[in-house]
């Protein structure tokens, strides 16, 4: 199973994921993350204590972008350490998520690709 | 205790006491060995499939791989099986046989199940395909050295990959 813990910063949510993304719990990280970015503004997916992930987890990271879109909220990732990490430029998914690394950038890119929409609640 | 140069036929050095390797480590600079797992899917969840990758991992760091390489072998095997699981079995029951096979050099890993022929036999791609299938098979092609599909009699779908260790 995976853990989450969370930082609410603003109007952005951390969720520290710490764990092995697989078959099994890419579910429970498509849960959790939908959830976020359902009630937050924006959310910042720490990956850093992630240390497996495989192609579902990629499924589960890209079906949370698509409702986060939809919802009009940012998702940044922060990426986990090599070589977990290295899966991100192997499926090109910084063409469709943005993706810092460390919490610090991930907070620099929502502000300053934050829509405007974010400035007032839902 | 340092005589094993009859050991399956070949010169085995034997220094590890002195060098402070371990035994397993020096055994595997000269015998080529392999493994054959034979493992039974459960429709819930799939801790089986995590349990066999990390055997995988723990194979290719015993003799001597990097922890970067021995993750990349473990993602490849651990995509492996979920496709095994998922399109011969429909994430149901079924088995999976993995052989891992290290000839000093290479590893070299056949993941075969017994789920209905596959027709046409998918290839591994070589440029990345867009979302839908096909991603999980490129992923496999670019972590390892090697990866091909191979074509089997009767049933099931076999993949045989193979990756430099040292």
């Amino acid at each position: 199973m995976l853990r989450f813990t969370v930082d609410e910063t603003g109007r952005v949510k951390v969720l520290h994921v710490r764990g092995e993304v697989d078959i099994t719990t890419a579910p429970q990280l498509n849960r959790e993350l939908t959830n976020a970015v359902t009630n937050s503004h924006h959310v910042i997916a720490d990956l850093t204590g992630v240390s497996y992930l495989d192609m579902s987890g990629i499924r589960a990271l890209e079906a949370v972008q698509q409702v986060a879109h939809e919802q009009g909220r940012l998702l940044v990732l922060v990426a986990p350490p090599e070589p977990i990490g290295n899966v991100f430029g192997i499926v090109q998914l910084r063409r469709a998520i943005h993706i810092a690394k460390s919490q610090e950038e991930a907070f620099k890119i929502i502000k300053r690709e934050g829509p405007p929409s974010s400035e007032s609640p839902p | 205790m340092c005589d094993r140069s009859a050991f399956g036929g070949k010169q085995v050095r034997c220094n590890w006491q002195e060098s402070g390797a371990g035994p397993l480590a020096e055994l595997s600079d000269n015998l080529p060995w392999q493994i054959s797992l034979r493992l039974e899917t459960d429709p819930q969840e799939s801790d089986v499939l995590r349990a066999t990758r990390k055997i995988v991992y723990a194979a290719a760091k015993t003799v001597g791989a990097t922890d970067a390489v021995a993750y990349e072998i473990e993602l490849a095997i651990g995509e492996a099986l979920s496709n095994a699981w998922l399109h011969a079995y429909g994430g149901g029951i079924g088995i999976i046989e993995l052989d891992a096979a290290f000839d000093g050099t290479f590893f070299t890993f056949t993941v075969h199940d017994q789920g209905a022929p596959v027709t046409p036999l998918p290839a591994i791609p070589r440029e990345l395909p867009k979302k839908g299938q096909g991603r999980g098979l490129y992923l496999i092609g670019q972590l390892m050295d090697e990866a091909e599909v191979l074509k089997r009699e009767g049933k099931g779908v076999a993949l045989r990959l193979r990756k430099r260790v040292r």
